[in-house]
């Protein structure tokens, strides 16, 4: 049941990019948009790269709001051509999670590298995206267990929670590796400004587990369970893409 | 060949890649599955004294722990009975108490279960930790002078999980 939602949701990620390939591959006619002209005259331009560095809002903002929880995160994407990008963020989280009958903290890094495809067609001038995107992503992290509760199906005697020995304390590098699917959206708000929202999910590659314990959250991929080997966050980004571009004249 | 407004050219895809996004926020939970096994509880066996191979109950006997105010086991005819330690300390006190053909008579022993050597060992997410544990010899001290306990007998000494008996008492 899951896994076929999840590949229909693969396929129409590949159809996105199928169907606006198509799009750019057909005849121009003589009753086209006057867009599509602006396009075309787009297309003589020289090759810019231009690089656009920022970061997500979201994660200071609870950072400021939540006790449990502190991360930044960094974000760059570097412009190739007209629709490839090449994007990375890079990250570091510590979050305390109180789980049915487990609390710990998980403190580490994480850094994930790969391109957005932007299948939005701009006016000339504008560098706005509607995009979709792939990442490989890998955190280093460590995991402490600061309290629990035994499991016992007899409440009879009353159990105390666990506080110190016994299986708390701290497990340290772990990584866990995973890919990303994404779709978000850039807007130019000011001149070199841009915000934008990404929605991604995750699929678990590797997942190390700690000693007598369970790798139940990785930064930047956030809460993983038993059952499934799936995942998903969003960010918020503010970015600002230098001004200074290195222009390419094609031959 | 018309060629439409892009943006009606993205509205679908978006929307669909919305609505996927919208089914993979509804992750699922993690269940600690019903009947999934929890820490063991000590599992006791009653043998007859004169004939240590025969099961033989305490007809009626009442089971309470000493630091609660009602029992785990009233006027049982069980032979085999599961009692829960407690597991902060190395040593668990019930008070097992049998009636007579006097109705306001009762003759208690009040017994220690001695255990150590407590292990947590990491189930899944949803479950936690269960412990085991070992008892420790002798694995039952009577804290009065006995009046129907005779002797307790180990028969698992490593307490995993409750689907064998791990002390036989002899009365």
């Amino acid at each position: 049941m899951k896994n076929k939602h999840i590949w229909l949701f693969i396929i129409s990620l590949f159809g996105v990019v199928l169907v606006n390939a198509q799009q750019e591959k057909s005849p121009s006619s003589p009753t086209e948009s006057a867009s599509f002209t602006l396009i075309e005259e787009e297309k003589k331009e020289p090759r810019v790269f231009t690089l656009r560095v920022g970061l997500d809002i979201i994660k200071p903002i609870t950072t400021q709001f939540e006790e449990d929880y502190q991360g930044l995160e960094l974000v760059g994407d570097l412009r190739f051509n007209r629709r490839w990008y090449i994007a990375a963020e890079i990250g570091s989280e510590k979050k305390t999670t109180q789980s049915e009958l487990i609390n710990f903290t998980t403190t580490g890094s994480y850094i994930k590298i790969g391109a957005d495809y932007n299948f939005f067609n701009n006016w000339k001038g504008m560098n706005n995206a509607l995009y979709i995107g792939f990442r490989l992503a890998r955190s280093v992290h460590s995991q402490r267990v600061n309290n629990y509760s035994l499991y016992q199906l007899s409440q009879y005697i009353p159990q105390s929670i666990v506080t110190q020995g016994y299986a708390t304390g701290e497990r340290s590098s772990l990584n866990t590796g995973w890919y990303e699917f994404l779709f978000g959206v850039k807007v130019q708000l000011l001149k070199n400004f841009y915000a934008g929202i990404s929605l991604r999910m995750h699929g678990l590659i590797s997942n190390e587990q700690p000693d007598n314990f369970g790798n139940l959250f990785a930064p930047g991929f956030n809460r993983i369970t038993d059952d499934n080997n799936f995942g998903g966050s969003f960010n918020y980004t503010l970015t600002y893409a230098f001004p200074f571009q290195f222009r390419k004249n094609k031959p | 060949m018309h060629r439409r407004p892009q943006i009606k050219n993205l509205l679908l895809p978006t929307a669909w890649v919305c609505l996927c996004f919208l089914f993979f926020a509804c992750e699922k939970d993690d269940i600690c599955n019903e009947g999934t096994p929890g820490t063991p509880k000590l599992v006791i066996r009653f043998y007859d004294q004169e004939n240590p191979t025969e099961a033989k109950d305490l007809p009626g006997i009442k089971i309470q722990y000493i630091a609660r105010d009602y029992p785990i086991y009233e006027k049982t005819t069980n032979d085999s009975i599961a009692l829960p330690m407690d597991l902060t300390s190395n040593a668990t006190r019930y008070a097992f108490i049998l009636p007579t053909s006097t109705a306001s008579l009762t003759i208690a022993d009040t017994l220690q279960f001695n255990h150590h050597n407590r292990i947590d060992e990491y189930t899944r997410r949803a479950c936690g930790y269960k412990a085991s544990f070992q008892l420790t010899n002798p694995p039952v001290s009577v804290t009065n002078s006995a009046s129907w306990f005779i002797r307790a007998e180990i028969l698992t000494d490593t307490i995993r999980n409750e689907e064998q008996a791990h002390l036989a008492i002899y009365h």
